[in-house]
């Protein structure tokens, strides 16, 4: 009987040392590599024909530019523009290592803590740093509630200063929980088909076709969580509205 | 466009006609893709306040016991951390609660 979490194992494919770094080629790496290069693939070669009316490919890849491009839009206004590409690689990258992971014996990158909080750091640190950049010395006043009395203030600021810093982890832990919560649900309950036979086993089973249409739904819904929130941080570092 | 040859009259009226099968085959007054998008952006509210008020109490806790153990105020630090992580986690999610009401109220009564 396989461990229900023996699927989040990283596994060194390729050893590979810089120093005492241990930079080895992972499954995790591997799988990264996978999606960077379909995602390449959907835009590159979607885009290729740029039709008027366009095929399957170049309908993906339009849809996604588009869902993206009215998200930035929607909450971010003109001044999100120049930062659309990046949110709609960040989009891109984790929704297609999300939805690879469903395919069987696939690994899912976004299931470990390390990939996301990385990317929500990348994220928190470029945001402080547009914040700064645009606003200088005043940002710190994003920190300052208006309209308080001065005592409450004491009270306040560390309050609202931790809010901000809670934002990289509650990015990333609600990334990597909903991707690890699914995948072990999954591997449980194709642990029951096995124990259950051919006689019980078809409950678990329809249950695990009906829940993979969920998890695909939550890979989606996911990347859309990650890229909305980076869009209504950029928001607050651009505007300083609350 | 990749085929200069067609004539766009033509073009556009082959659209319009399809426009207007596709608008017999959704039926009349529903409106499919506008609620899913809907639904789509309620759940992912919901995604998001669940988790911000747990960060926020990791994130409290565990300042608070780094200072503990950093500078032996046991059990102090923790509590006081635990207290203002919770304050935090709370005030991001009612931020995103108070964001998404703004914006339900805006774009007229979608909220039932």
């Amino acid at each position: 009987m396989h461990s229900p979490m023996e699927q989040f194992e990283i596994k060194r494919l390729l050893d590979f040392r810089i120093g005492s770094f241990d930079a080895s080629y992972t499954n995790s790496a591997l799988w990264m590599t996978i999606a960077v290069i379909l995602a390449t693939f959907v835009f590159v070669i979607g885009m290729r024909q740029k039709a008027l009316v366009p095929g399957r490919l170049q309908g993906v890849a339009e849809l996604g530019y588009e869902f993206i491009a009215g998200m930035v839009r929607d909450n971010v206004g003109n001044a999100g523009k120049q930062y659309f590409p990046f949110i709609l690689t960040l989009f891109v990258f984790i929704l297609f290592c999300n939805v690879l992971g469903l395919v069987p014996y696939s690994f899912t990158p976004t299931s470990h803590i390390i990939v996301t909080f990385a990317m929500a750091l990348v994220v928190f640190l470029g945001v402080t740093a547009i914040g700064f950049i645009k606003h200088g010395v005043h940002f710190v006043s994003f920190f300052v509630p208006k309209g308080v009395p001065f005592v409450l203030l004491l009270l306040l600021v560390p309050i609202e200063i931790i809010s901000y810093f809670v934002r990289p982890f509650s990015l990333s832990i609600r990334l990597f929980a909903n991707m690890l919560a699914g995948h072990t649900m999954l591997k449980v309950f194709g642990g029951f088909v096995v124990m259950l036979g051919i006689w019980a086993g078809w409950a678990p089973l329809a249950f695990i076709i009906a829940f993979t249409g969920l998890e695909l739904l939550i890979a989606f819904l996911q990347a859309y969580v990650f890229a909305i929130l980076t869009c209504l941080y950029l928001n607050d570092a651009i505007h300083m509205s609350h | 466009m990749d085929t200069p040859d067609r004539d766009p009259e033509g073009e556009r009226k082959r659209m319009d006609d399809l426009d207007a099968r596709l608008k017999k085959a959704r039926g009349p007054g529903v409106k499919p893709t506008q609620d899913m998008r809907v639904s789509h952006r309620e759940t992912g509210v919901a995604y998001r306040i669940l988790v911000d008020m747990i960060a926020g109490l990791l994130v409290g806790g565990f300042i608070g016991y780094w200072l503990d153990r950093w500078q032996g105020w046991a059990p102090y630090s923790l509590i006081v951390g635990l207290i203002v992580g919770f304050a935090a986690g709370a005030n991001n999610a009612w931020r995103a609660i108070r964001s998404y009401s703004d914006a339900a109220n805006r774009d007229g009564n979608r909220l039932p």
